[in-house]
């Protein structure tokens, strides 16, 4: 009896033993094989003359660009910079919960991409390094903090703890209004001057097609469709809804601070022209939850000739709608006047402030890394991360960019020319580039987009486009302000605001009661903490 | 069974076919969207019939060199994974499902409070780092290797084997070992099985510690490849291009991915039908 | 198989002295056992609980776990007297009591009447197509449910041809847990009957022989037989999904709700996911965290007792 009994024993117990022997031997093979390289100052950031920088760089990936890891560049700056980058590319759409678990563990990268929020909410605990004292060492940066005076509101306590992403060139797009101009003419409707003249015009559109919902809206870029929509007609009608990231105050440039959208008569009256649009089954009944995708397929099929969104889409609508319909077309029709006379458009900021590299505390060798990040900002490095190698990649002829032949015969057969090459290349907002500069774009915009860049350029200047502005940096008492504030009040708004819009008779019986209630609930705090943070910077 | 067919039957069958078509038209309409030209997806012309067939959203998918390498690494952390997983929860399963096991409702309620209490990632990912096994297949495989739900489960299953069985076991001089691996096991090939494919589908379709885990591109399993080409639709650039397919071609490769996802995944499961034969207790019980 | 020996038991063993000592020896190669999965749930499970002092702290990361200043209930305090807060509760709450009604049932019935079915070929099909919906990543199910659900989607033109006229049903707060719960009975009916798959192979197939001898109907047999025969499993899943009754999958939820139905589908888990974006707060959503699961390890425990009491089911 007793030896079976003890033969197994044994077995079992070996079975154990292996098992977490195994264990142990997997571990520690895995910890020496490479190291885990997100660790900073893993025998990096120690650059002698001739052993080379190498630097563990980490950024999300865009699923358009893939990352590439011995892409053109990374060859390029260990040559001419004797720079090695170990590329770390992690997918955008989990890139939050991976960035914040190095950060809260301290293991964070030697180079790292963050949100402003990151280094807002980090900075304090010393994970990154503080780049102040090293700036005066850097004169491309220098150069750049002189074009880019916003790159201000990214100092905490008047310290920088990240290099931003700026941009040289690029296609201006915004929220412009983009019609199909091609029905315009064949319906005979005058091209729509005042958002009036535009609800006329989506009216006969309607009439002509009764199966359309002519006006179209998505959600995007972090907004809901909710904030997407309202954010353009509520700044054309002269007030406004949402920041960039979805805070309900905004900027309005025309008292130069932050408002409370709801508290003013013409944010009122910009509901009620949307609430006219809706109810008349002009404006897509499904906005609330449009995605791009479905937003997409209502231009594309001619479910919808209107929208007032990015602009640069129409690029790839109208050769879809040329598909069936040689003569469709999306254009660009000039601002439209608000009731009261206003005219203004909202645009794309160019640059990505709220987007820096951030340094480890504990890389090696930091002046050498700053060394390195200032040439990044330079011409040189700026146009091998942005374009290429001259004379093989492009060219400048009299001042004008063009680019090589050859690379686009190389790429004319993917998906995606351009994203190929940037890929390829290593190039761009989504590559590698701190100075970015756009012009690979432009063989692939086609007139019409070059066309409503440069109007779009020069309505900026004319005081008629006006770009989204970044937050300014807020203090700890503050942030622990807005988090109580804005986790009730967002609800409320957002829980809210949609029933003016789709609700009969809501805009009429509710709205005053709304907007007190918000009153309650801290939007005039909220307000004068974004102008207290605000006036801060300016001074 | 050997009554005639009558009435229910029909009704049953009836209720089968709908089931099947409700269950068959999504997969239909993302099977025929991903060999569709993107330009007609994109104007919602694909409702019944593909349009324009092709598979360039497959080539696209396919010849990523990063998706084929995932799909290798996955294959080989599935593989690992279920075997790890399997051999842990047996081992937690059958000493809980003995009732002479001394404190085993203490060791019950050990094991069952991690279901509610969890300690969150940031605090995991420091025991995971200290051991060394960031970066590694182990931190795959282990962190995530006993699932308490499937632990209760394999219990409840071990717990069904009649007492006299072990009795006569014991009798014949078999210990604990030799009782699982002789007795137990065999005849719990239906749970095994099940636990077989929890297992290894969990581990098919995890990404979350792959994403935490892991910094080395080159050992992502599959699905964080693909869930970024998936999402890639829903992510608006600020700026398109003219010639730019991918504004159309979005869906078809979304769902392109999604088949390209599940289909090992569909092939496991006709290999292990067979274990869920009824009468795998049969003879052993009475007499 | 091992051979059957009829009436040899074990000899019986009298306490007595060694009471103990016999008990803890008799274990002895289960503790063996039970070591590595113990190992495991140590090392995995309780060394980061200690993380849990987070959600009593202002997380502070460089000072580490124990330096971080004691915050006391504050975050606590903060969520437990919001209005909105005890709202999304009891959205998850609802949702919750309503996939127990409708969505735990389902794969039980599918799994019986599949049982039923006679066609060994066509029963291979159904089980095939019916579990390959849970292979579908939730992106991709909400991204059909807009599809489908939109005002000119399919549902609506189908309702259509009937002359009705088209309902944004995502946009209204009463339609959103019928929306949630049946793509969750679409997506998890063919998986979750493969537990009781596996369980109606346990019964004795002599118990129907018997039965059919005794002129038992399909019906009675069912009621009689199949249904007590798994009842074992039906309970212990009961048990576990009650374990579920404070947290919503949240993805889905994420992917498919907005300003309008708020008052339905915003949860606790998309509430805190929120709170999270306006600014990272570890201690914010391990407070939430604590909560949740105080209140559903209650509730298992309560229906573990009483389930034993009742059906001898339990989970310990």
């Amino acid at each position: 009896m007793a030896k079976p009994k003890s033969r197994f024993a044994a077995a079992g117990t070996m079975l154990s033993v292996i098992l977490l022997g195994g264990l142990l031997a997997g571990c520690s093979g895995g910890g020496s094989d490479g190291g885990s390289a997100a660790s900073g100052g893993d025998g990096n950031g120690s650059g002698s003359a001739n052993k080379p920088l190498t630097l563990t760089w980490m950024r999300y990936e865009h699923p358009s660009q893939a990352v590439v890891e011995d892409s053109q560049a990374v060859q390029e700056i260990l040559k001419r910079q004797n720079v090695k980058l170990n590329l770390q590319s992690v997918p955008q759409s989990n890139y939050d919960d991976k960035k914040k678990t190095l950060i809260a563990t301290n293991t964070i990268p030697d180079v790292m991409l963050v949100k402003q929020d990151d280094i807002q909410n980090y900075a304090d605990t010393g994970v990154f390094l503080d780049l102040t004292p090293y700036l005066d060492k850097m004169p491309n940066f220098q150069k750049v903090l002189e074009e880019h005076p916003d790159i201000k509101k990214n100092y905490i306590d008047g310290k920088l703890y990240g290099f931003p992403l700026v941009t040289k060139w690029d296609i201006q797009a915004g929220q412009i209004p983009m019609i199909r101009t091609d029905l315009l003419q064949k319906l005979g409707i005058p091209t729509p001057t005042t958002y009036e003249e535009l609800y006329q015009a989506l009216k006969k559109m309607k009439e002509a097609y009764p199966d359309s919902y002519p006006f179209a809206a998505r959600a995007a870029n972090g907004l809901t469709g909710t904030e997407n929509l309202i954010n353009p007609i509520a700044f054309g009608f002269g007030s406004g809804y949402t920041t960039f990231n979805g805070t309900k105050v905004y900027y309005d440039p025309a008292t130069q601070k932050y408002e409370f959208g709801p508290y003013s008569p013409q944010f009122k009256e910009a509901i009620a022209w949307l609430h006219k649009l809706y109810s008349e089954k002009l404006l897509d009944q499904d906005y609330t939850t449009a995605t791009s995708q479905t937003w997409q397929e209502k231009l594309n099929s001619g479910k919808s000739f209107y929208f007032q969104d990015n602009n640069g889409f129409a690029s790839s609508f109208n050769p879809i709608l040329q598909q069936k319909d040689p003569n469709a077309k999306f254009d660009m029709i000039p601002v439209l006047a608000s009731p009261s006379g206003v005219k203004r458009n909202l645009v794309y900021s160019l640059d990505h402030l709220s987007e820096s590299y951030v340094i480890s505390a504990k890389v090696k060798d930091p002046d050498r890394v700053i060394q390195f990040i200032d040439w990044m900002y330079g011409e040189e490095g700026t146009n091998l991360t942005s374009l290429g190698i001259e004379n093989q990649d492009y060219t400048i002829e009299n001042g004008e960019y063009k680019m090589s032949q050859e690379l686009m015969d190389k790429y004319k057969d993917k998906p995606s020319p351009y994203y190929a090459i940037e890929s390829a290349l290593g190039l761009g907002y989504l590559g590698l580039a701190l100075n970015y500069d756009d012009h690979p774009n432009v063989p692939f915009q086609g007139e019409d987009g070059l066309r409503w860049s440069e109007t779009n350029l020069k309505n900026v200047d004319a005081g008629i486009n006006f770009r989204f502005t970044n937050d300014p940096p807020f203090n700890k008492e503050e942030r622990e302000k807005l988090k109580q504030l804005r986790t009730e009040l967002d609800s409320f708004i957002t829980s809210n605001m949609d029933k003016f819009i789709i609700k009969d008779g809501a805009l009429e019986s509710d709205w005053d009661s709304f907007v007190q209630q918000c009153k309650e609930k801290g939007a005039d705090e909220l307000v004068q903490i974004y102008n207290d943070a605000l006036a801060r910077v300016q001074s | 069974m050997t009554s005639r067919k009558n009435a229910f039957d029909y009704v049953n069958v009836a209720i089968m076919v709908l089931l099947l078509a409700i269950t068959l038209y999504p997969l239909y309409y993302m099977g025929i969207i991903s060999i569709s030209d993107g330009g007609a997806v994109s104007r919602g012309e694909v409702l019944w019939m593909p349009h324009g067939v092709n598979l360039q959203a497959y080539k696209y998918v396919l010849d990523d060199p990063s998706v084929l390498r995932s799909y290798a690494n996955t294959i080989l952390y599935t593989a690992l994974g279920t075997l790890v997983s399997l051999v842990l929860t047996t081992l937690c399963a059958y000493p809980l499902s003995r009732r002479h096991f001394y404190g085993r409702a203490g060791f019950s309620l050990f094991v069952i409070f991690t279901m509610f209490f969890d300690g969150g990632l940031i605090p995991r990912y420091m025991v995971v780092h200290s051991l060394g096994m960031i970066d590694t297949i182990w931190a795959l495989v282990v962190p995530t290797a006993v699932s308490v739900f499937n632990m209760i489960l394999m219990r409840t299953f071990f717990e069904e084997i009649p007492e006299a069985l072990h009795e006569s076991a014991t009798v014949d001089g078999a210990g604990e070992f030799r009782t699982l691996l002789q007795i137990v096991l065999p005849l719990s090939m239906p749970v095994m099985a099940t636990m077989f494919l929890f297992y290894a589908v969990g581990q098919w379709n995890s990404f979350f510690p792959a994403l935490i885990y892991l910094n080395e591109k080159s050992l992502y399993p599959l699905q964080i490849i693909l869930r970024n080409i998936v999402i890639q639709g829903e992510m608006a650039q600020q700026t398109t291009q003219m010639g730019n397919d991918f504004a159309s071609m979005s869906e078809t490769i979304k769902y392109a991915v999604v088949f390209v996802a599940i289909l090992p995944v569909l092939c496991i499961y006709p290999f292990v039908q067979k274990y869920f034969v009824q009468g795998a207790m049969l003879g052993s019980v009475k007499g | 198989m091992v051979p059957v020996t009829t009436g040899a038991a074990a000899p019986a063993r009298r306490g007595g002295q060694g009471g103990l000592g016999r008990k803890l020896a008799k274990s002895k190669t289960l503790y063996l056992m039970f070591l590595p999965p113990l190992l495991y749930f140590l090392i995995f499970q309780y060394a980061p609980m200690i993380g849990n002092l987070m959600a009593f702290q202002d997380f502070s990361i460089v000072k580490g776990f124990f330096h971080s200043p004691w915050a006391g209930t504050k975050y606590f305090r903060e969520f437990l007297t919001d209005d909105y807060f005890w709202q999304v509760v009891r959205n998850t709450v609802l949702i919750n009591v309503y996939s127990l009604l409708f969505y735990f049932p389902a794969p039980i019935v599918f799994a019986l009447l599949l049982n039923e079915l006679r066609g060994r070929g066509f029963k291979r099909v159904v089980q095939t197509i019916t579990y390959v919906p849970h292979f579908l990543s939730t992106v991709v199910v909400a991204g059909m449910l807009v599809n489908f659900l939109a005002s000119d989607g399919l549902i609506n033109e189908l309702r259509g041809l009937f002359g009705a006229e088209p309902v944004t049903f995502l946009a209204l707060p009463e339609w959103f847990r019928t929306i949630f719960i049946s793509s969750d009975i679409w997506q998890g009916l063919g998986w979750g009957s493969i537990i009781y798959l596996a369980a109606l192979t346990g019964i004795d197939p002599q118990l129907y022989e018997a039965a059919t001898l005794d002129g038992a109907s399909r019906w009675k047999k069912m009621l009689h037989i199949t249904l007590p025969g798994i009842s074992t499993v039906i309970m212990v899943m009961l048990l576990l999904s009650l374990g579920h009754m404070l947290s919503v999958g949240f993805e889905k939820i994420l992917l498919l709700y907005s300003g309008p139905t708020y008052e339905t589908a915003d949860v606790i888990q998309t509430y805190v996911y929120r709170r999270g974006l306006i600014d990272s707060d570890f201690s914010f959503a391990a407070a939430v965290g604590i909560f949740q699961s105080v209140l559903s390890f209650v509730l298992v425990v309560s229906a573990n007792q009483l389930s034993r009491k009742l059906s001898g089911a339990r989970l310990f």
